[in-house]
């Protein structure tokens, strides 16, 4: 038998999240499938983003995740998708509505629609919870939007007004339990429709809530007392890489 | 049709000789069933031609050969006894073997035969050429090359001949013999001729009981031979061994399987058993569990029936841009593959580490996709 080519997807967001090329299998109904992704995926989908020992991992669970055949694609078609599969989503067939682990075949399309700008974290402060805010280089629909924060299970955004759906900033609200130790690094994973997959470092804020904090790479920074933030690379930039360090500004570099 | 007839005999009773004669009738009727019923004819024990080398006036090699006692139950289950050394004449042969040759083995035959034997006269008795002995005897033969094949196949006499009638074909082969044409004389003596070889007595049975825990076969009585021995042991352990054995010395275990079934052997498997195994190949990025071979469960693996062997290939990436920390442009990066393994939970881990070409010290990890083999094989 021959063999077939299988995406792992974040359903909410059809955003591909590992690949795997197995013999076909013949699968003839959903629990067949689950059964399949339970196979691949276990109780849940590690995702490793470290830039330097120790490695962090952030978890997708499997609930929320999808196996889906994916039609063949040529050898060269393929190598950049097993470079970078978290640059892609499976797009639903053309023939009927499809969702991500319907078990109907899928194309790969992709996930450059929007492209994340910077990500950062703030400490709760004055009642409010922490917060995640990713900035957009351009204005999106993000009602679908998820973040997943290290240790917890993916949230979704803070609800746009309805008079604004589009917007350049996604704000996530983290649970109460989530308390932010300045100077420690988080792990977080952005996923959003017709983007790459986000996943970085971040170190929270020191300021007020409000001022944008610094996108920090795992290797420890130096206090710059002096400059509370740092601007993140401006949004005519190249469009950053999914799970990369993130792109700032050459600058000093400043810390909790 | 009847059973056997055993005499009986009353108080007061006259036995004329047909009373006494059906008396021991009975007994060699039965011992003669007992031989052809429950064992396989052939010679019991001895009954070998040993050869003594000689050489004649003139330089002619050859052998003395005797036959040495022993004891053979032909097809009939008649007992062949010798118990003295006989010597087997050369004349004999002349007589028997018409023009031999030097290069043909001759089986050498040893049939029973009766020998009547009359009493002596006795005072007070008349003197009578009634025998009152038989002679249970036997007698000497040789055969053409071949001629043994007939007779080693014989089956025993069936039950309904009683004592069968003996024929000229109840021979019991002891051995051949090779001939010397130039000195007239026996050249050599062999236990086999073109594979076929003495006919040895042996057991009908349908079951062997050992009274002691200890059951053996031998391939000989005593000295170095092959033993097959089946031992209890303590604490209820058992073993089935085959091996050498020098005199009443420990088998040396060429082959033991224990009361578990563990088996031990000193040689090789031949045809060497095939391997029941189950692969699966393909690509699988970070983080992703493997598939086990279709047919294998993870029951299977997780009680140790089945064993998993992988090996991972990391897709080669090629150098292209990255974002490394700081930067607002992507810049140029070499990979280097710093894993790429499969974990205790059989999930792929394969990480790439791409090096900043401007800055070697600046290094990012990010996942890597691999080409897997997964192969199942049953223990």
């Amino acid at each position: 038998m021959s063999s077939a080519l299988y995406a792992i997807s974040y359903t909410p967001t059809s955003s591909v999240i590992a690949l795997c090329r197995l013999e076909k299998q013949t699968l003839v109904d959903q629990a067949a499938w689950d059964q399949l992704r339970a196979a691949l995926v276990g109780q849940r989908l590690p995702i490793s983003i470290s830039t330097s020992a120790p490695t962090v991992e952030l978890a997708l669970p499997a609930g929320e995740l999808g196996c889906d055949l994916v039609n063949d694609l040529s050898p060269l078609d393929l190598e950049p998708v097993l470079a970078e599969p978290f640059r892609y989503r499976v797009v639903v067939d053309p023939a009927g509505p499809t969702v991500a682990g319907d078990g109907k075949p899928k194309l790969l399309g992709k996930a450059d629609v929007h492209s994340v700008s910077s990500i950062t974290l703030t400490p709760a402060s004055d009642g409010a919870r922490a917060k995640v805010t990713v900035t957009l280089r351009d204005k999106a629909n993000v009602a679908g939007a998820r973040l997943v924060f290290e240790g917890r299970a993916p949230i979704s955004s803070e609800p746009r007004p309805p008079t604004e759906p589009l917007s350049d900033e996604v704000v996530f609200r983290l649970p109460a339990g989530v308390a932010i130790v300045e100077g420690t690094s988080y792990a977080v994973m952005f996923l959003m429709e017709d983007t790459a997959t986000e996943a970085r470092l971040v170190r929270p804020s020191q300021g007020p809530e409000g001022v944008r904090a610094l996108v920090t790479p795992a290797s420890p920074v130096t206090p710059a007392p002096s400059s509370p933030s740092v601007t993140l690379a401006p949004p005519s930039s190249s469009v950053t890489p999914a799970l990369s360090s993130p792109s700032v500004t050459p600058g000093p570099r400043v810390g909790p | 049709m009847t059973g056997l007839l055993r005499p009986a005999f009353s108080e007061g009773q006259i036995l004329g000789a047909n009373d006494l004669n059906a008396h021991v009738t009975y007994d060699r009727l039965g011992a003669v069933l007992h031989e052809r019923t429950e064992h396989l004819w052939g010679i019991a024990a001895g009954l070998e031609l040993a050869a003594t080398p000689r050489t004649t006036a003139d330089g002619q090699r050859y052998v003395d050969v005797r036959l040495l006692p022993g004891r053979a139950v032909d097809r009939l289950g008649r007992v062949i006894v010798l118990t003295d050394v006989q010597d087997v004449e050369p004349s004999l042969f002349i007589d028997q073997i018409a023009s031999p040759t030097a290069t043909d083995r001759y089986p050498v035959y040893l049939q029973a035969i009766e020998r009547p034997r009359t009493g002596d006269t006795r005072p007070g008795s008349c003197a009578t050429g009634q025998p009152v002995q038989i002679e249970e005897s036997f007698q000497l033969s040789f055969g053409g090359p071949g001629s043994e094949i007939s007779i080693l196949e014989q089956q025993p006499a069936p039950v309904e001949d009683g004592f069968g009638v003996p024929g000229i074909f109840d021979k019991v082969v002891v051995g051949w013999v090779t001939w010397n044409p130039k000195a007239n004389l026996f050249a050599s003596v062999e236990t086999s001729s073109d594979g076929r070889g003495i006919r040895y007595a042996g057991v009908v049975a349908s079951e062997v009981v050992a009274q002691g825990g200890t059951l053996a076969l031998r391939t000989r009585p005593s000295g170095p031979r092959y033993a097959l021995t089946l031992t209890e042991g303590p604490n209820g352990g058992g073993e089935l061994r085959f091996g050498k054995q020098d005199g009443d010395n420990p088998v040396v275990p060429a082959f033991r399987i224990d009361e578990k079934g563990n088996v031990a052997f000193q040689g090789t498997l031949s045809p060497a058993p095939i391997a029941n195994t189950l692969a699966e190949s393909g690509v699988a990025s970070d983080g992703v569990r493997l598939p086990l071979p279709a047919g294998v469960s993870e029951d299977q693996v997780d009680q140790g029936k089945v064993r998993i062997h992988a090996v991972l290939t990391p897709v080669p990436p090629v150098p292209r841009d990255i974002f490394f920390d700081g930067a607002s442009e992507a810049e140029a990066a070499i990979p280097m593959v710093v894993r790429c393994l499969l974990d205790g939970d059989r999930r792929v881990r394969c990480r790439i580490r791409w090096t900043r070409v401007a800055d070697s010290d600046d290094q990012i990890d990010l996942p890597g996709t691999c080409t897997y083999v997964l192969v199942a094989s049953g223990k």
